[in-house]
Order: C-alpha cells, then structure tokens, then sequence
C-alpha cells in the first residue's frame, strides 16, 4: 500500500476506528455483565477450544472458523503498512486464510440450511409475526457477518482489491462491535461452568439455622424483571446460531420447544416490558415441560449461552404459582411422603436383594463401598436386574461392599429438574445426614441422576464423598483383572451403546463404559450421535413423571438410530434408558434387546 | 314429630338413602320424610311423607338444591338431612353443613342414632380400617350408594312447603353425553390390560369382549396409547396415565415395567397372562399364566360362556 495515499490512510483509519469500536464494546459489554476479560481468562478459553480441536465437532470447527478468520482479517488489515516490508509473514496469513475460508463457507451453508428448517420450527410453534421477523433479522446478520469475512479473507489474495477488502472489512468490524462482542464476552466469562452446575437459589440449611431471612428468599423467575445479571447476559448473548435447536430432541421429536425460540422469546421480553412482565404470557407451561434437561443445547452453543439456568428459574416459578397438573404434583407428594417418586412403601426398597447375600449398612458399617441403588432399580422388577448384575460383579470381584436398603431417599434430582428446589434440598440434607452418620466415604451409582447429584451437587451441601460410576468401577476391576471373562464367555452378539446424557454429557463418563463392553462381547457399534453427543432417551428433566404434546417419540428417534447400526442389543448405563428403549423396541416390533452394560458384564463371568 | 330428611337428586339413590334414614329415624324415634324440590317425583318412595318444597326448579344444581332445603330446614327443624354420597349429593350435604352450622358425616354406611347424636360406619387407610363416627342432632350426612337396598312403596302423606324463589349463581350452559367410548376406569371393578403383546389394534376386540364379560373395563400400558395411538389416552393406566386399584387386575401381555405397575400396584388381585416366564409383571401378580394370550384368553372366554 502507498502508506501517503490519502485515500487509503483514510481506509486504514476507518479500519482501525472500527477495530477499535470491536474493543470498546467488548470492554462495555464486559463491565455490564461483571465478567472479567483477564489475560488468564482468554489463556483459559484458548485451551479450552483447543482441546475440543480433536472431537471433530461440525459446529465448534464453524465456529472456530468464524473467530479466527474475524481475527485473521483484522491482524491483517492492522498490519497492512508493515506487510510490505516482512513478505513471508503476507504469504503466512494468505496459506493460514485458506482452510479457514473453507470453514467460513461451510459455515455459510449451513447457516442458510438452519435459517429454513428455523422458521419451519416456528411455525410448527405457532411463533407471532413479531418474533419471526426479529429473529429472521438476526440470522440474516449472522450470514452477512459471515459472507463479508469470507469476502475479505478471498480479497487478501488480491492486493490490487485492498480498498475493496479495507470496506467490507470495516462494515463487518461495526456489524462486530453490536453484535457478536457480547456473546464473545459471555463466553469468555462462562466456557468453563459445567455443564452439571444448578443456579442454587437458597440454601435451606441456612434458612433452618436462621442464617437466611425466609422472607428474602425467591425460588424461580415470575417477572421477566427477575432475571440477573449473568442470565440477562446469557440470553442476551443469543445470536440465533441454531446448533442447539439442531441438537435438542424436544424439537426433533415436534414438542412445543425450542431452546433457541425460548432463549430469544425470553431476551425479547425482558428487553422490551416495563418490570414486571409476565413470562408465562409468551412462554407456554408445555414449552417448559418439554425439556428434558439433557444438555444438548448447552453443550452445543459456540457462545455458551445457559439455556437450561432459563428453564429451570421459569419452572421454579411454575411450581412457586402451583401451576403443576396432578401427574408433577403426584410425584413430589410421593417424594414428601414415601421418599421415592412412586409412592412404593420405602422399606420395601431392598426387596431385589432378598436371597443375595447383600448386606446393609446398618448390617456391615466397614463395607469400603456404598452402593446407592435409586428408586427406579429399587422397584422397578426390570431395573432391579441391574442391581442384581452390579452385585454379582462386586461379589465376583471381591469388592466390600452394602447398601442403605430403607434407608435410601431419593436423591432428589426429580424434584429439582421439575423446579421444586425446597423439596430436592430437603431429600438431599436428609440422605447426607445418613450417610455422614455412617461416615460413607465412597459411593457406587447404577443411576446416572443419582451419580450425578451425590457428585457434583451434594458437596455444595456438606456432602463429601469418592463417587464412581458403576460403568466407572466395572471397567478398572477388568483393567486390574479382578472380574476376568474367559474368551469362551465373550458373547458373539452385536451390541450398541447408548450413552446416557448424565454419565457422558455432563460427566465425561464414556470411555468405560466402551472398555467393559469390549471385554465381554465380540461385536460393538457406534451410533452416529455418541459419547458427549448423545442423544436422550427422553426421560430426564423428571420427563419420566408426566406427558407432554409431541409428534414422535424421543425414544423412539433414538430407538431407530440403534436400529440402524444392525445390532441386536442396546447396551445402557442408565435404568431410565433402559425402561425408554425398552419400551419403544417393543412398539416398532424391533428384534431388539435392551440390556444395562452391568448386565450384559454379569452375564459372561 | 321430630323428622330424618332424604334428599338425592337421582330417584334410586333416593331409594336407598331412604333405607338408611329409617334406620336412623328408628333409633332416633323420629319419622322419614322425603323431600322433593320443584316438581313430583312419582319414582321417589318414603316410608313416612313426602315433602314437596316449592321454588326451586325440578332439577336444581347443588347450590340451588341446598339453599331450597336450607330454607325448609331453618322453619321445620328436622334432627338429620340425609343425601347420597354422590358428587351431587356430597355437595348438597357439605353446603347444608356449611349453612345451617351443623356437623356432617361423610361417606357412611350401617347407620343408627340415639336420644342425641346420628352415628354409622366410614371405610379408613384405604380400606384398610373401619371408622365408627358420630354427630350431635342436628346433622348432615352422606350415605355410602350401594350400602343399602332400595326402598320400595311405601308413600304416606304429602306436605307441600313454599320456599320462594331459589337461584343459583351457577348456571347449566350446556349438557353433553359423554362420548360412547369413554371409560371409567377408576370405578371399574375388573379391568382387563392389554401390552404389547397384542399384536395389532384389532387384537384388541376380543379383549374388549373379554372386559364386557367380565363386567370391567379396558385398560392399557403407555406404548399402546401414547405411541401406536390404538387406545385413547384415556385408557392408558400407568404413572403418567391412570391411577387404578380395581377388585381384579387381569395384565394381558404386559411386561409389567414401573410405568405401568406404579398405575396398578394398589389393585386387589392381579392376575397376568404373559409368554415370557420372566417378565416383571408377574412379580406384581398373584396369579400368572406364562402362555400366548391368543390361546389363553379365548380359553377364559370359553369358561366364563361355560359357567354363565
């Protein structure tokens, strides 16, 4: 560039202005959602993407495009008067533009593909001309966004262009700066909470122990207005991407949900009505419901928006208003009353363990292990077998090991994916008091909620202990040759495994499960949709408890994926899969069997 | 003379309240009058009189059934309002009650009274116990339909008692059959499930004829109704479904998972029908046939001809 062309000293400034105009609204948006944008935070996020490099996922490798190429353009329109004088670094930006113009185009493409299957959801939602246009607008955004920063990134090649190139870059530096330097400040405050992480509203200890003034406490949002800060940026951040409403089963099944209609309706309304507005006025009761808190939607946002932090405070508010039908409130009677969600008498919890030699705690207080059964492989007469299965393992295997028997609780997770925070807080003070009097110190669960709240939620409330998945513990008793199948055991069948949303999506647990299969039998798929990209089974979110409108089953969907990889056995990890898949391999007549991994294990010892 | 009142807005539960008001009128020393609102009710019997209260309309709702009698009651001061424990009956006697500031017994059966109060009998814990129960005259109650026989005959004389006008803040927009499909599952005696071992939806016929027979009703598991869509869902028994606890549970060809047990676990006997000896219904059964439901049921059908 002749750096004392007049004409292009003015691009150049308009060029830096622009990049400048990114920054301070990357530090406005920053200050207003109190996240900080520390060099510690950006190394963190760095790592973070560049970890997820090797999951070979679609959408981070778009997303991925998308912000190194905004980045690229930028460096290079920066640095343009000095490219002159260093040409091997020009020639590095051009090679290192290449691949990601590549990913900007598929990025395009499937941003169109997503714009026409979005307003096929909303009107199958029934979504008012207002939100269609708003939210038509925003994506039509996105793919200027996109098709400038691939215009720029092909211009790069051909210097005679650069004023042409300097233009498109401004105007997409501005389009930026007012849209995408929010999202980008939310994920850089939250690409690392977990995805297993529950806003906890209060902490009933402490109003117990009169530390909280009961007065002062607001479980769930009933006013658009009570949203804070954190949320308001969450949902705000949404730029109608779309990832999650590809990968939500609610919507693929044709239930009244969509995770990124919910998100923008929500934003919309508290961006629009005075303080008090009424949430429940554009959001349905069955949208809410509709959601099975499996975390595809979390997971799969590039900007890390909480979807499931909207869902979860809107139920809270449904439950603080008592606008449950009877099949909700049923249950959390049942979890009042008897301690599990059916209404079983609980002293019958330990029925499945008659005849096998398994002690209680009560019995053998030194036993190195609990196992936390859950309700449902407590009375469920098909679940149970996985109780059965784990206990033969254990035996085999020699480990110590006893369980609670009448003394179990539910853990409480139904209660709290429903909404109803008090009564889940209240199970679970009650279990970690038991436990703590009998100083357990490690923990084995069969059911992935129970996993999933002894270990991640319960410590939050006095609750400390070692806690591994069945599928976890099967896997290293192999490992160590404790259980060993002999090659004439290994069972020559076709297995597939589904993996369930709370061992793998939310707690990583996908390796083990695969390990102990492979030891027992000879022939094992995949499914498209594995590991952290699974695909529920449509029973989670306390879904197993009620029904909602819908056009297919979930589990059904899911059913029919299994089906295709040719396997005779879905192999699960979960007692509420298994009763799912079961269920639906018997309405398609599908020559099917559902076994858990835990089973399937037992079988060949 | 000290009066037991009847009133029910269904002549043959009328019938058998009246029963049970004799009984209460005789230890009471007291006479039965039965009472008519609007309109003569030929199909009503009355060991004593009758009472005709004029005003209100013939078939009046709850509310305006309860003002009528609570007027009547205010002047003439019988010891004992009975009506049916019906979902109209209960609403006129707890309206009374609330009206009149008297004490009400719900739901009674082998009722009596002394000099002073009115006392009967109230299944409690889900039948598990029986609880005796007693009010001071004056007192409403609800009797337990089907506790007692029907009066029949019996008519003395007619009094007639002008209450004046009686309206109702409720009014009956519009009276709709319920559709000829529609199940009650709740109150049947004998259901018959079907599973998924039925094979196609019109399999379901012959347990439709079975359930007729059998005086009951059809029920299902949630596959049959919520995915194949063979049943409205209003047959679907099970957690999310219908909660039943019938006198005989007949499981045909389901596997008995908790979605469905947890819909049945509180019925008196269950009997299942099932090929696979394993299936987890048949640790909720009583009694259990492992064999194909289309040799098993025509063979139930066959017997149940034999012995009618």
């Amino acid at each position: 560039m002749a750096a004392l062309d007049p004409v292009f000293a003015v691009a150049y400034a308009a060029t830096v202005a622009s990049v400048a105009l990114v920054f301070l609204a990357l530090a406005l948006f920053a200050r207003r959602g109190s996240v900080s944008l520390s060099p510690g935070r950006l190394v963190g996020l760095t790592k973070d993407e560049a970890s997820r490099l090797g999951t070979g996922d679609a959408v981070f490798l778009m997303h991925l495009s998308i912000a190194l190429g905004v980045g690229l353009s930028i460096s290079y329109s920066l640095l343009d008067p000095a490219l002159g004088l260093v040409p091997l670094l020009r020639t590095v930006i051009l090679v290192v533009s290449l691949p990601l113009a590549l990913g900007l185009v598929a990025s395009f493409a499937w941003r169109v593909e997503r714009f026409v299957s979005s307003k096929r959801v909303e009107k199958a939602l029934g979504s008012p001309a207002s939100f269609t246009t708003s939210s038509s607008y925003l994506q039509l955004i996105l793919i200027l966004a996109i098709a400038l920063t691939t215009t720029e990134l092909v211009l790069l090649w051909f210097p005679s262009l650069a004023l042409a190139g300097a233009a498109v870059g401004v105007l997409r530096n501005v389009l930026v700066a007012a849209y995408y330097a929010r999202p980008s400040v939310n994920l850089i405050g939250y690409f690392d909470k977990p995805l297993h992480e529950v806003r906890v509203p209060f902490n009933l200890a402490d109003v117990m122990a009169g530390k909280t003034d009961p007065d002062s406490i607001r479980s769930g949002v009933s006013k658009a207005s009570e949203f804070d800060a954190a949320e308001r940026l969450s949902f705000d951040s949404c730029v109608e991407i779309g990832a999650c409403e590809a990968a939500c089963p609610a919507t693929a099944a044709g239930r009244p949900l969509s995770p990124r209609v919910l998100v923008r309706k929500v934003s919309l309304l508290a961006g629009s009505g005075g303080p008090a507005v009424d949430p429940f006025a554009s959001v349905g009761e069955d949208e809410l419901w509709s959601c099975t808190s499996c975390g595809a939607c979390v997971a799969s946002c590039p900007v890390s928006v909480k979807h499931l932090d909207i869902v979860y405070d809107l139920r809270r508010g449904l439950v603080a208003q008592g606008r449950l039908d009877k099949k909700k409130s049923m249950m959390l009677e049942n979890l009042a009353q008897t301690q599990n969600p059916y209404g079983f008498k609980n002293s019958t919890r330990a029925a499945w363990a008659e005849g096998l030699g398994v002690d209680t705690l009560a019995a053998n207080p030194k036993a190195e292990y609990l196992y936390w059964v859950g309700c449902l492989s407590s009375f469920d007469q098909r679940a149970q077998r996985i109780a059965k299965a784990l206990s033969t393992i254990l035996k085999r295997a020699g480990v110590s090991f006893a369980i609670l028997g009448g003394e179990e609780g539910c853990v409480g997770d139904p209660a709290r994916r429903l909404g109803e925070e008090g009564r889940y807080q209240e199970l679970a003070l009650q279990n970690i008091e038991k436990l703590n009097a009998y100083g357990v110190k490690k923990i084995i669960a069969t059911c992935p909620h129970c996993f999933n709240a002894l270990k991640n939620e319960y410590p939050g409330f006095g609750g400390k202990y070692e806690v591994v998945y069945h599928t976890q513990l099967i896997s290293d008793l192999i490992r160590q040759g404790r259980i060993k199948v002999p090659p004439e055991k290994v069972q020559s069948i076709s297995v597939t495994l589904h993996d369930a949303c709370y061992a793998s999506r939310y707690n990583s647990v996908f390796d083990e499960p695969r390990e102990a299969l492979a030891a027992s039998v000879a022939d094992l798929r995949e499914m498209h949709r594995k590991k952290e990209k699974t695909f529920c089974c449509g029973a989670g979110g306390s879904n197993y408890w009620y029904e909602v409108p819908q056009q297919k089953s979930i589990s059904g969907i899911r059913t029919a994926e299994a089906a295709k990889t040719g396997a005779k056995t879905i192999a699960t990890e979960c007692p509420f899969c298994l009763s799912m898949l079961d269920d639906s391999t018997k309405v398609m007549d599908a020559a099917m069997d559902v076994r858990d991994v835990a089973e399937i294990v037992a079988e060949c010892l | 003379m000290k009066a037991v009142w009847v009133y029910s807005e269904s002549d043959a539960v009328s019938n058998e309240v009246a029963s049970a008001a004799v009984d209460v009128a005789k230890g009471a020393g007291a006479e039965v009058q039965v009472l008519e609102l609007g309109a003569q009710r030929p199909g009503v019997f009355a060991s004593g009189g009758k009472l005709l209260l004029k005003g209100p309309p013939s078939s009046p709702t709850p509310g305006a059934a309860a003002e009528a009698i609570a007027r009547a009651a205010r002047e003439l001061q019988p010891i004992a309002i009975l009506t049916g424990a019906t979902r109209t009956g209960r609403e006129v006697a707890s309206r009374l009650a609330a009206k009149l500031r008297i004490g009400c017994i719900a739901e009674v059966s082998k009722l009596g009274a002394d000099g002073e109060s009115i006392f009967g009998e109230r299944n409690v814990f889900a039948g598990k116990a029986v609880a005796r129960v007693s009010c001071p005259f004056p007192a409403a109650a609800t009797v337990k339909v089907g506790a007692y026989p029907r009066l029949a005959g019996g008519n003395g004389g007619l009094q007639e008692k002008d209450v004046g006008a009686v309206s109702d803040p409720v009014k009956v927009v519009a009276r709709e059959a319920k559709s000829a499909g529609a199940v009650d599952l709740k109150s049947a005696k004998v259901i018959v499930s079907a599973g998924r071992g039925v094979k196609k939806k019109e399999d379901l016929a012959i347990l439709e004829e079975l359930a007729k027979e059998m005086h009951g009703a059809l029920g299902c598991s949630r596959p049959l109704s919520a995915d194949l869509g063979w049943l409205p869902e209003e047959h679907h028994i099970g957690l999310t479904g219908v909660t039943v606890k019938p006198e005989l549970y007949l499981a045909v060809g389901i596997s008995g998972q908790l979605q469905h047990v947890a819909g049945m676990k509180d019925s008196k006997v269950v009997a299942s029908i099932n090929t696979d000896k394993d299936a987890p219904i048949f640790q909720a059964s009583d009694y259990g046939v492992v064999g194909d439901l289309y040799q098993v049921v025509p063979a139930i059908r066959k017997a149940l001809a034999a012995r009618a």
